[in-house]
């Protein structure tokens, strides 16, 4: 995937793999939603990821204290942990279905940007090399 | 297929060149890395479509991803191919 | 993991909710069966789910195979042995027994339609995610379109 230098490819297609595990993730989980015993799977490949990236937690240089370094991150749109009431099930299933919706929302939202952020990169290559 | 009409203009371009300038080996070079870069590209795609149209597990932005990629890089192999065709024939009108 | 995979499980799933609902209809259908071909009344049927990762069999099954079985469900329709039937007394009934009580089914019908509104929820929770993976792969093939 180096073949034209440019690590984005190998990013995206990493990031988009870690996407699509997540999916399959809620997908057994939504289907067993149901399963007594059942245990939530969850899928956490961003650390991984920023980790072989070594971009964890960049933040841009200031020369001027009035400048903002980088914003506060928004921390993704799943439910954050305060939210998550405990589990009420009497089946001992834990999966909570609204928290595993949002997360399915949040999942293909982020999996359609990074297609077509894929696209693109094809798309400015495709003109590098035919405008040559 | 592509490939093999690449490497008719390769072949050409290697055996004019041994009697022309030393300086033109370098687009043969050029050439056969970017002949190889591609078919390594191109096997990888087959597999993937291979293993898709058998019904395996692979996931389709894969087999789109290693197809895109398969084809831009027949169109830089073709662009190569074009530029060192151009170039041998310029070399060679300069021999007079 | 992949296209293949992830659909099996959503598949599964949604035929789950689809027995279980299956299953609500016949005992409420045969809530008053006082006679069945076995003898006795109806008895309340019931479904039972085990993820794949629960059964060793499926391990089994997916080494002769190859094909991914992770999460999915499998689903076993079987008796209510536990909820006592009801005794109704009605010695004018053809099924009376001795002391003129007929024994009917052990089907509750508040029961069986809370059931049906929990699986329905679970049916629809299982389309959105079908609908989401089947976005997502369109999206897919849409990369690198001129």
């Amino acid at each position: 995937m180096r073949i034209f230098g440019d690590r984005a490819f190998e990013t995206i297609s990493a990031w988009l793999d870690g996407l699509a595990q997540r999916r399959q993730a809620i997908a057994d989980n939504i289907a067993n939603i149901d399963t007594p015993g059942y245990q939530r799977k969850v899928v956490d490949f961003e650390a991984a990821l920023q980790r072989e990236l070594g971009t964890a937690r960049q933040t841009l240089a200031v020369t001027d204290p009035r400048h903002i370094a980088t914003p506060p991150s928004a921390g993704g749109l799943s439910l954050q942990a305060a939210q998550r009431l405990a589990s009420s099930r009497l089946d001992a299933n834990t999966v909570d279905i609204d928290q595993e919706m949002v997360l399915l929302f949040e999942t293909q939202a982020r999996y359609q940007a990074a297609a077509t952020a894929i696209s693109h990169k094809f798309a400015q290559l495709r003109n590098v090399i035919r405008g040559a | 297929m592509e490939i093999g009409r690449i490497q008719n203009a390769l072949t050409q371009v290697q055996a004019g060149t041994r009697d022309k300038t030393a300086g033109s080996v370098g687009f043969a070079e050029l050439l056969g890395r970017a002949l190889q870069q591609l078919q390594a590209v191109s096997d990888t795609a087959n597999a993937k479509v291979e293993a898709l149209a058998a019904g395996q597990d692979v996931e389709l932005h894969d087999v789109m991803i290693a197809l895109e990629m398969e084809s831009l890089a027949v169109s830089l192999a073709t662009e190569v191919r074009n530029k060192v065709v151009e170039a041998y024939q310029d070399i060679a009108r300069m021999q007079i | 993991m992949g296209f293949v995979s992830t659909i099996s499980a959503i598949t599964s799933g949604l035929t789950a909710q689809r027995v279980r609902m299956d299953v609500v209809s016949a005992n409420v259908a045969n809530i008053d069966t006082t006679r069945t071909p076995e003898g006795g009344p109806y008895l309340r049927h019931v479904v039972r789910f085990a993820s794949a990762d629960q059964v060793p069999f499926a391990a089994f099954i997916r080494r002769f195979t190859g094909a991914p079985t992770a999460g999915v469900v499998l689903t076993q329709v079987g008796i209510d042995a536990v909820t006592p039937t009801r005794q109704v007394y009605d010695p004018a009934h053809p099924d009376a027994n001795a002391d003129g009580y007929v024994e009917l089914p052990n089907v509750d019908l508040v029961t069986e339609m809370t059931d049906l509104v929990s699986a329905n929820r679970s049916y629809q929770a299982n389309a959105t995610v079908l609908n989401a993976i089947k976005q997502m792969a369109l999206r897919a093939l849409d990369i690198g379109n001129r």
